[in-house]
């Protein structure tokens, strides 16, 4: 019974947030949904599970639903992924915003302001030609 | 080489080059080409690539992305125009960014370059007039049509299948596509917009020729291996991660 209640659970959480997120990737959060509706429903009904099972050519009832599983969590893991490469693509944006209002420009010393990286030191600001002695002309 | 007072130069380097002040042989005819270099931790061979560039080029812009070493300053004091990513994002990322930095200065041409010396200016003079005479909105450059100078073999082995798997996915066909020397006029470089950050943006450059069928040719180019290059250069397995990131992203479409 315990094990039930916590498959129930855990699945009502899946589908709460599948739900607050239909409007960012609705296909994928559609799926979800259903997929974890049917999953509390098989939870508590495990022979319809069985009867389902084999209506698809699968053994047992709790082997639909591990299957079952697995797609959902491709679904997840591809949706998680497109997320990563869009807010790669606003960090991108916000670094070149940032490389171009700093152009260093050779003929202009000092520029308009320099980048400094945590722990460099500011001779990128000295723009000016004064190679320090010592400094590499390679 | 160490210098021992500002004006010493080394005997190798010639005279001792200040920031823009460095002479521009003939300023006019390229007045209106830009040169991208992405480079990334490349304070080796910048300082002599943009030396190299800078006689005929009075506009270069190097694009530091997100070097901890000294490879902004050294392009600058060459002579290039620096824009520094504040972190690594990809050469694709640099590309792009300076790319916009140029046309935002009003560039008529835009080339991209290579910052480990594997480039040599004389093929870009060459793609150039191609561009010019030809009226043409792209000229990329070819190893195959060239030479590819210490290329090792499994190394051209990856790049030929380089070349089938964008000609299937693109419909475009090229003899090398994967090359870093390229030039686009101003609308041609308009029409980029990579969003591929790292090693993908090369598909994807002939993938946007492909789409607005941009009158392009190819020209032979010399690409020289050199052991530093090569250290640096990137490494064969790196084509499955091009491939898998060309492939997602055609699925985010």
């Amino acid at each position: 019974m315990i094990i039930k209640l916590l498959l129930t659970a855990n699945f009502a959480l899946i589908w709460l947030y599948a739900f607050t997120q239909r409007r960012r990737v609705h296909f994928v959060t559609s799926v979800m949904s259903l997929l974890a509706a049917a999953a509390i429903y098989l939870v508590w009904r495990p022979d319809d599970a069985t009867e389902l099972a084999g209506l698809v050519g699968v053994g047992r009832g709790t082997d639909l639903l591990l299957y079952c599983w697995v797609v959902l969590s491709l679904g997840v893991a591809l949706s998680l992924h497109i997320k990563l490469e869009q807010q790669n693509e606003l960090i991108t944006e916000l670094a070149r915003q940032f490389a171009l209002a700093g152009a260093l420009d050779p003929e202009a010393p000092g520029g308009r302001f320099t980048l400094r990286l945590p722990g460099e030191a500011p001779e990128l600001a000295r723009a000016d030609g004064h190679v320090q002695p010592g400094e590499d002309q390679r | 080489m160490r210098q021992s007072s500002e004006g010493a130069h080394a005997v190798t380097d010639g005279p001792a080059p200040h920031p823009g002040r460095d002479p521009v042989r003939d300023p006019a005819r390229n007045a209106g080409v830009w040169i991208v270099i992405a480079a990334y931790e490349e304070q080796g061979a910048i300082g002599a690539v943009v030396r190299g560039l800078r006689p005929d080029h009075p506009n270069i812009v190097v694009v530091d992305d997100g070097s901890r070493d000294a490879t902004a300053r050294r392009a600058l004091l060459a002579g290039a125009t620096v824009l520094r990513h504040p972190v690594n994002l990809g050469q694709g990322a640099a590309l792009q960014t300076g790319i916009a930095h140029a046309l935002a200065q009003g560039a008529q041409a835009v080339a991209t370059f290579d910052a480990d010396g594997q480039h040599d200016p004389a093929d870009l003079e060459r793609m150039l007039g191609m561009l010019r005479d030809g009226g043409l909105d792209v000229v990329l450059g070819s190893r195959f049509l060239g030479r590819a100078v210490g290329i090792g073999r499994l190394r051209r082995l990856v790049l030929r299948l380089a070349v089938l798997f964008t000609t299937l996915t693109t419909g475009v066909r090229l003899t090398d596509a994967h090359n870093g020397l390229r030039v686009f006029s101003r609308e041609g470089a308009r029409r980029l917009a990579i969003r591929h950050n790292r090693m993908g943006h090369a598909s994807e450059i002939v993938e946007t020729i492909g789409r607005h069928r941009l009158r392009f040719a190819e020209a032979p180019v010399t690409i020289t291996y050199t052991d530093y290059s090569r250290a640096k250069g990137q490494k064969l397995s790196n084509a499955f991660n091009i491939v898998g990131e060309i492939i997602m992203g055609k699925i985010r479409k």
